[in-house]
């Protein structure tokens, strides 16, 4: 028996009928689940487009990003990021790759249409976030500043997907240092006072993360027999 | 025949390792050494507080306690002439009120939101994950913010425009007011504490004769009178009589008002909570076995028979634990009330230690509630998973 393929278009009733109104207590609480949402988006879309007061934010948006860093090493902030792109691409690149010699990745297969579409739902806080920041900048800094960011991912992603599988253990202990490294060169330039906005708020969460590791891994070092 | 078997000796005390080599010893000795470093080091740390407070003039007593504190506390009967010991009870009551009342919302809102996660409806499903996702992602301390400025003070109206929800609330920038009940709080207490006495006896004699008979049980069925009757009879006894709030010009009579702060803690701490409870919930019903939900079907049960009596009860099993510890948090978390100015203990202590109370002994003493508060919560929790657990054979 040959077994014949049908290409079932899209039936949108179907759908409507498997995922709202499946029986009529379905129905009830779609329809009054559907008035609550439709009001309440209502109200948070008036008060982004018509009755906010986004003038504020803009006015203090470098304030809100680097607080009093100064101003003639915001160039270093910048640096900063693409070198964190970089290296976010090149560890991206290498696990990509070791991914497909292992036959485990998901995106192997994808076109570059369908990677788009995957990286857009996989990372769409991140960009929506700097959509909003630089939606509100009014200066071609932070625009360089994440369009650097943006190529040198790229190109590490690139790169890393051809970089010898020798230096792959090199690769992943540079990208754990650099952080450090990238602390102390911001810190160069305003010291540690000059710190302050979301800067402060992306150092100390980087900082508590990596030390977390080797703190918790003393503390409770002393339970690994235990667990054998 | 020649029997080899040798009976078994203890090891000589000349057979044995030097005591530098000898395992036992050395571990032992590692964890006196332990001991000894961290001895010394609290040891050093209450020198010096003591070396320091002795030589500013700081005294490191409780004695401070009897001084009058100086300060009021809104919404309650406090005055400044009292001491710093009723000011003390009084933030403890206040983060009492906030943990007690926060916990039980946030758990109800939270095992809706979880099961909502799993709902065969797109809609619901997509508006518990927003909720979630969205509040989970949210630092706590800017939530307790704008629930205060942008909900409690901006959202609500002026009392002038106060809302009027089916003439039982009054709602308005000052405070919401809902109904309540004149007289002391003692009976309702008791009266609680007594349905909970009957409810417990009553679903034990149930569960017995279900056993001894086969007879359905219907423990919620037979309590749910007797405890409407025990309610009842405190209600008469203790002499309440019902107040809802009115509103008169720009004054409110009746009920009860909760304040700005307040609100904005709780209603802070219950969706932060809730998001949170939430996806434990939604965990804990993905791990039953997804068998007993196919047994379940295959004898007719319909899918809310199927949630209450097998996957629910497994689920929470689960679930316990990992609750218990967002209802610490959460208890710990309404010291962030000091941001809106609600008068919870961290509140009192920073204010009694601006007005000149010694810094040491005071937040000593505010850990130390904190601690005993947590250790409560966490004893509860451990009775609640105890009963729940599974009787290993």
């Amino acid at each position: 028996m040959a077994a014949a393929l049908v290409h079932r278009r899209p039936d949108v009733g179907r759908w409507l009928r498997k995922n709202l109104f499946r029986n009529r207590l379905d129905g009830v609480v779609t329809v009054t689940s559907a008035v609550a949402i439709a009001y309440l988006l209502y109200r948070v879309v008036r008060f982004v487009l018509v009755t906010g007061r986004w003038d504020i934010v803009r006015v203090n948006l470098k304030l809100l990003m680097v607080g009093r860093y100064p101003d003639v090493h915001l160039p270093r902030v910048a640096v900063s990021l693409v070198v964190a792109g970089l290296v976010a691409g090149l560890i991206a690149g290498v696990v990509h790759r070791r991914q497909v010699e292992a036959g485990t990745s998901a995106v192997a297969g994808m076109g570059l249409g369908e990677r788009v579409v995957d990286l857009v739902e996989r990372f769409w806080p991140l960009i929506l976030g700097v959509v909003l920041v630089l939606g509100l900048s009014s200066t071609p800094g932070p625009w360089l500043a994440a369009a650097g960011a943006a190529a040198a991912c790229l190109l590490g992603r690139l790169v890393g997907g051809r970089v010898p599988r020798a230096t792959h253990g090199a690769l992943v202990v540079a990208a754990i240092a650099t952080p450090f490294a990238l602390v102390a060169y911001l810190a160069d330039g305003a010291g540690w006072d000059g710190w302050g906005g979301l800067m402060v708020n992306v150092f100390m969460a980087v900082a508590a993360i990596i030390l977390c590791y080797p703190l918790g891994c003393c503390s409770r070092s002393g339970d690994v027999r235990r667990c054998r | 025949v020649t029997s080899t078997t040798e009976t078994p000796r203890r090891p000589s005390r000349a057979g044995r390792p030097p005591l530098w080599r000898d395992v036992r010893v050395l571990r032992v000795a590692f964890q006196l050494a332990v001991l000894a470093v961290v001895l010394v080091i609290i040891g050093v740390l209450v020198g010096n507080v003591r070396a320091n407070s002795e030589r500013l003039g700081i005294p490191t007593g409780f004695g401070y306690l009897d001084r009058p504190a100086q300060f009021p506390i809104p919404d309650s009967d406090f005055r400044q002439t009292q001491p710093i010991r009723d000011a003390v009870a009084e933030g403890f009551a206040n983060t009492l009120r906030v943990a007690l009342a926060g916990i039980v919302a946030a758990t109800v809102l939270g095992t809706l939101v979880g099961i909502a996660r799993l709902s065969g409806n797109w809609l619901v499903r997509s508006a518990a994950r927003v909720f979630v996702e969205a509040l989970r992602n949210i630092p706590l301390l800017l939530l307790i913010i704008f629930a205060y400025l942008s909900i409690a003070l901006t959202t609500f109206p002026r009392i002038e425009q106060a809302w009027e929800p089916l003439g039982l609330a009054v709602i308005s920038n000052r405070g919401v007011n809902i109904p309540w009940f004149d007289g002391s709080s003692w009976p309702v207490l008791l009266g609680l504490a007594g349905a909970a006495v009957v409810t417990w006896l009553i679903a034990r004699w149930r569960r017995a004769l279900a056993d001894r008979t086969g007879a359905d049980a219907w423990p919620a069925v037979w309590a749910a009178p007797a405890v409407l009757v025990v309610l009842a009879a405190a209600w008469v006894l203790g002499g309440l009589t019902p107040t809802v709030p009115d509103l008169d010009g720009r004054r409110i009579t009746g009920g009860i008002r909760m304040s700005p702060e307040y609100f904005a803690i709780l209603f802070a701490l219950v969706i932060y909570t809730a998001s949170h409870i939430a996806e434990i919930v939604r965990g804990s019903i993905q791990a039953v076995d997804r068998g007993q939900n196919e047994a379940a079907e295959a004898v007719a049960l319909s899918s809310g028979q199927r949630l209450w009596y097998v996957v629910l009860p497994q689920a929470f099993r689960i679930a316990v634990p990992p609750i218990g510890n967002q209802y610490l948090n959460l208890a710990k978390n309404s010291t962030l009330g000091a941001v809106v100015s609600y008068f919870e203990l961290a509140q009192v202590t920073s204010i009694s230690v601006g007005n000149g109370a010694p810094a040491v002994p005071s937040y000593l003493l505010t850990l130390a509630m904190f601690v005993l508060l947590s250790l409560a919560l966490s004893a509860v929790v451990n009775v609640v998973n105890r009963r729940l657990a599974l009787v290993e054979r």
